[in-house]
């Protein structure tokens, strides 16, 4: 006897297209899928943790409103992220240039080692504080990468450059970041 | 294999959607280089642990709700534009047919002025004495003087001419 096959979960264009067509638990379901990715996408982009569940739930408001504007080149989480990046950027003006890391709520390794965790907190921040220094669209290309697992033709496509050109981005990234962090 | 193909290969492997192969360990275990690169992408990736704190079923009420409230106002908005367009039609409709309500629908009704109903104000004849009442029948009676009245002038003498230039003129 076969094993019963594994329900095959709907795509995120299927599900874009039945919320299209008016069904409300589509939405749902994409909510279920793209908020924790979204919120380490923002927290990772220097929002602190307790703000970042405000911003998910802006974020995702505002992609279902323009829900029409979305095409499938790019993958619904990608262009997820772009709409939370344009709300980082909003905040970041409106705060006339402050970021929002607050160190001290994040998440650290539990080191019994109190000069360890020292360290690894010292260097989170300058992690931090370097990602909120690279330009806009290396910043964006590395943490579609590293947070969201994206491919670069994807970013590309996200952000309106080509795979080539993603990839140099991640890799300037990469090394200013290491310049920023030592 | 080149670093930079390893550095694209380690948010892959980070995210754990994949390990590194034999090749790439080495390379790893060998290059300074690649190991402070995968340093940073690990860290980069602690970095945003934070971020899965986020409360998922409560954002989904919430953005749900907010999307409900927001297909309620459209609603509105959009009935409010046909109520618009529907009252600017029937005005339109009324004036093209000529046919406009009085503008206060409370008051008494108004009738257009005929002929039959048209008068000039008099004085109050009910205070007259016999007298007085009689002068005013005989002052109806009488007849109009022959000039006519003064402001209105007496064509009588013009010749055919003359009255032809004087209607020219009335025409422009």
């Amino acid at each position: 006897m076969n094993p019963r096959p594994e329900p095959v979960s709907p795509s995120d264009a299927a599900l874009v297209e039945a919320y299209r067509a008016g069904d409300q638990s589509a939405a749902t379901l994409l909510v279920a899928r793209h908020a924790t990715p979204l919120g380490r996408f923002l927290v990772s982009s220097g929002v602190g943790p307790d703000e970042a569940e405000d911003l998910v739930q802006e974020a995702l408001f505002r992609a279902f409103r323009r829900i029409d504007t979305w095409r499938a080149e790019a993958s619904f989480r990608s262009w997820l992220f772009t709409i939370a990046g344009n709300l980082v950027k909003d905040e970041y003006r409106k705060r006339r240039g402050r970021m929002m890391v607050s160190i001290e709520d994040r998440d650290l390794a539990d080191h019994n080692d109190p000069a360890a965790t020292l360290d690894a907190k010292d260097a989170e921040e300058r992690l931090a504080a370097g990602l909120t220094r690279l330009p806009r669209l290396q910043r964006e290309v590395f943490l579609l990468r590293v947070n969201g697992g994206v491919e670069y033709e994807e970013i590309a496509a996200t952000l309106g450059t080509t795979p080539g050109a993603a990839r140099v981005h991640f890799h300037h990234a990469v090394k200013r970041l290491k310049e920023l962090v030592r | 294999m080149t670093c930079g193909d390893l550095l694209d290969r380690m948010p892959v492997v980070a995210a754990g959607r994949g390990s590194w192969s034999a090749e790439e360990a080495a390379h790893l275990a060998e290059c300074v280089e690649c190991r402070e690169d995968w340093a940073l992408i690990q860290q980069a990736r602690t970095l945003g642990q934070a971020g899965e704190r986020v409360d998922t079923g409560k954002i989904q009420s919430q953005v749900l709700a907010r999307l409900a409230a927001a297909r309620r106002a459209d609603r509105i908005r959009r009935g409010g534009w046909v109520a618009g367009l529907a009252a600017a039609a029937a005005v339109a409709l009324m004036l093209w047919r000529g046919n406009i309500p009085p503008t206060n629908a409370t008051g008494p009704a108004t009738t257009a002025p005929t002929v039959e109903n048209f008068s000039i104000p008099v004085a109050e004849l009910e205070t007259l004495d016999g007298g007085q009442m009689q002068a005013v029948l005989e002052n109806l009676e009488a007849p109009l003087s022959a000039g006519g009245t003064p402001d209105v002038p007496n064509f009588g003498d013009l010749d055919n001419e003359q009255l032809q230039s004087i209607l020219g003129s009335m025409e422009g």
